[in-house]
């Protein structure tokens, strides 16, 4: 995750974590690990006023809605990916070609 | 925004909140304590066929392209017995402007949204569905937020949600992630309450009605293309709106001697409101974590009547294993040269096992695809697997186990499907409508209901109510949503 050091300005693209239920709070009758947790969201938007890391601050969301939370991360970005071939789907392009050519016996 | 609502408070207001977000007063469905006229729900969307395709066309959604795909019946057919192996055929929904057939059902959504003059919408969803409504609220014009159950509390997320989330903020979207739980529902309801926007939830008539005309285009497309109708159209089957959708297509196309089979990827055992279980899972929907409960309990659902009715239109219903999937996805691309799925590839793996077992000249059409990218991919979603404690390797559907092996065919020949006994789904169903209902106060109406819903006789019913349906186990939490 991006982390910006120092005071961040209003106007960054932010993001802000909250605690929506405490467990206590939770729907009744949910598996036992899940109870156990708190429910919680992310959300980002545009900083209202200047802010360090782990403040409460205040967003603008993409909607226009207000919202306030802890300040988790400035710049909040994506670097989810592809990852590197497994060896179990590889054979599976080889093995359906063979078929169909017929040289598989 | 304002101190937070409590749930007893929202939950009192739910049906005001959720009439008022649809536009639609569903009591004026009810015929009787249990029944409701579907066919009227369906015909509150107020356009006819032809006009949800003008609708749609209009905002880039539908007409996509029906391949044929001549290498992967080649391939079954050297694997079936002589004269068997039908000709497959796929209708590429990937090619719709956010890259799934669910923008079928956010096209017609969002613009009655506008008709109806609300600021936006919002969704909950971590699927295709939620990018498909941030596409055509960007279109639109309208504001749009999506709710996603995305991490676990170690704050851990699948790539493949990630992407989602992705995908909808580039649409202009605003995305709300969420820790695993069924609250997602109350965080929803205090949404559409907070902001008076359209509730574009899987489960409206409009977003059903969105899917007919894919059923409609696949009976025209196989018409054009080989001149006649299809045996078997295979679907994806999750919340139930996809087959229901479809079937209704077909049927209004005069498809009627074409086989609808429901196929889901096989998660049972592991439950979907699991803080534990939720990363244990490589497919976020089209699996049976969904399918089951939405088909037996339809009504379990973010609206007070659920449009989507899978029971009422399923022939057959069948599942395949998440290594199926994966095998069905490399087989694709490696053979017809097609990038698409994993998760949208569940009928097409359900296909490859059914069109080994039919003649030579039937016709198999699997009617979605959905976009590949980043995190939504097989090789990320194993390696996600994999660091999850998942192990994976080659094998066949019976040596997986949901959240614990991931078994890969390598080999078509190992390819099946597991048959759903859906007289033990109706009966399921029958047990979920009658909870906390004397046999003896059901009415004419209820019964007739009841048959239409799971396909049987009044009588049958009637013998299956007398005979005595167990009581159902309570099931945990609210209401499920289709992520």
């Amino acid at each position: 995750m991006a982390r910006a050091a120092g005071r961040l300005p209003s106007g960054r693209w932010v993001r802000i974590h909250r605690v929506e239920l405490a467990p206590s709070e939770r729907f009744a009758g949910l598996p036992r690990d899940t109870a156990s947790v708190p429910f919680e969201t992310w959300i980002n938007g545009w900083l209202l006023e200047e802010a360090d890391l782990g403040d409460r601050a205040s967003i603008r969301t993409a909607t226009g809605r207000v919202v306030e939370g802890e300040l988790v991360e400035a710049d909040p970005g994506y670097d989810h990916s592809f990852g590197a071939p497994p060896p179990e789907l590889q054979r599976i392009g080889q093995r359906a070609r063979e078929l169909l050519l017929g040289n598989d016996r | 925004m304002t101190a937070s609502p409590s749930y007893e408070s929202l939950l009192g207001r739910r049906t005001e909140i959720l009439s008022h977000s649809v536009g639609l007063d569903y009591e004026q469905f009810r015929r009787s304590r249990l029944a409701w006229d579907h066919e009227a729900l369906m015909g509150a969307v107020g356009y006819d066929i032809d006009e949800i395709a003008r609708i749609q066309l209009d905002n880039g959604v539908g007409a996509t392209p029906m391949r044929e795909a001549r290498n992967l019946t080649a391939l079954v057919r050297r694997v079936a017995e002589p004269g068997s192996g039908a000709r497959i055929f796929i209708k590429d929904e990937a090619a719709n402007p956010s890259g799934s057939f669910k923008d079928r059902r956010a096209s017609l959504s969002v613009y009655e949204a506008k008709q109806r003059g609300y600021a936006g919408a919002v969704t909950a969803t971590s699927g295709n569905y939620g990018a498909a409504v941030a596409s055509q609220a960007a279109r639109a014009g309208l504001g749009c937020i999506v709710v996603q159950e995305a991490f676990d509390s170690r704050g851990i997320g699948q790539p493949e949600i990630i992407e989602k989330a992705r995908a909808c903020e580039e649409f202009g979207a605003e995305v709300i992630q969420c820790s695993v739980g069924p609250e997602l529902f109350y965080l929803s309801l205090r949404l559409l309450e907070e902001t008076g926007y359209f509730n574009a939830s899987l489960y409206t008539p409009f977003s059903v009605a969105g899917i007919e005309t894919l059923g409609v285009e696949v009976a025209e497309d196989i018409r054009r293309l080989a001149d006649r109708d299809p045996d078997v159209v295979v679907v994806t089957h999750a919340g139930g709106g996809n087959v229901t959708g479809t079937a209704r297509g077909l049927r209004k196309a005069g498809a009627a001697t074409t086989t609808v089979i429901a196929a889901t990827v096989d998660l049972r055992g592991l439950h979907m409101a699991s803080d534990h279980d939720f990363n244990r899972k490589s497919f976020t929907t089209g699996h049976s974590g969904f399918a089951f409960p939405f088909t037996v309990r339809p009504d379990r659902s973010d609206v007070p009547f659920n449009a989507a009715r899978p029971l009422r239109y399923i022939d057959r219903m069948v599942i395949v294993s998440q290594g199926e999937v994966f095998y069905a996805t490399e087989a694709l691309s490696k053979l017809e040269g097609m990038q698409r799925g994993p998760a949208g590839n569940t009928s097409l793996a359900a296909a490859l096992a059914i069109a080994r077992e039919l003649p030579e000249d039937a016709i198999v059409v699997v009617q979605e695809t959905e976009y590949t990218g980043a995190g939504k991919h097989p090789w990320a979603q194993l390696a996600f697997a994999v660091a999850n404690g998942v192990e994976v390797r080659t094998g066949s559907a019976r040596d997986n186990v949901p959240g614990a092996v991931i078994a890969v065919p390598d080999d078509p020949r190992q390819l099946t499907v597991e048959e759903v006994d859906l007289g033990q789904v109706r009966r399921s169903y029958l047990r979920q409508a009658l909870e906390g209902v004397e046999p003896e106060d059901l009415t004419d109406v209820d019964l007739a209901f009841l048959a239409d819903e799971t396909r049987l006789q009044a009588h049958e019913v009637g013998e299956l109510v007398a005979e005595g349906v167990e009581p159902a186990a309570q099931p945990s939490g609210a209401e499920v949503v289709e992520t």
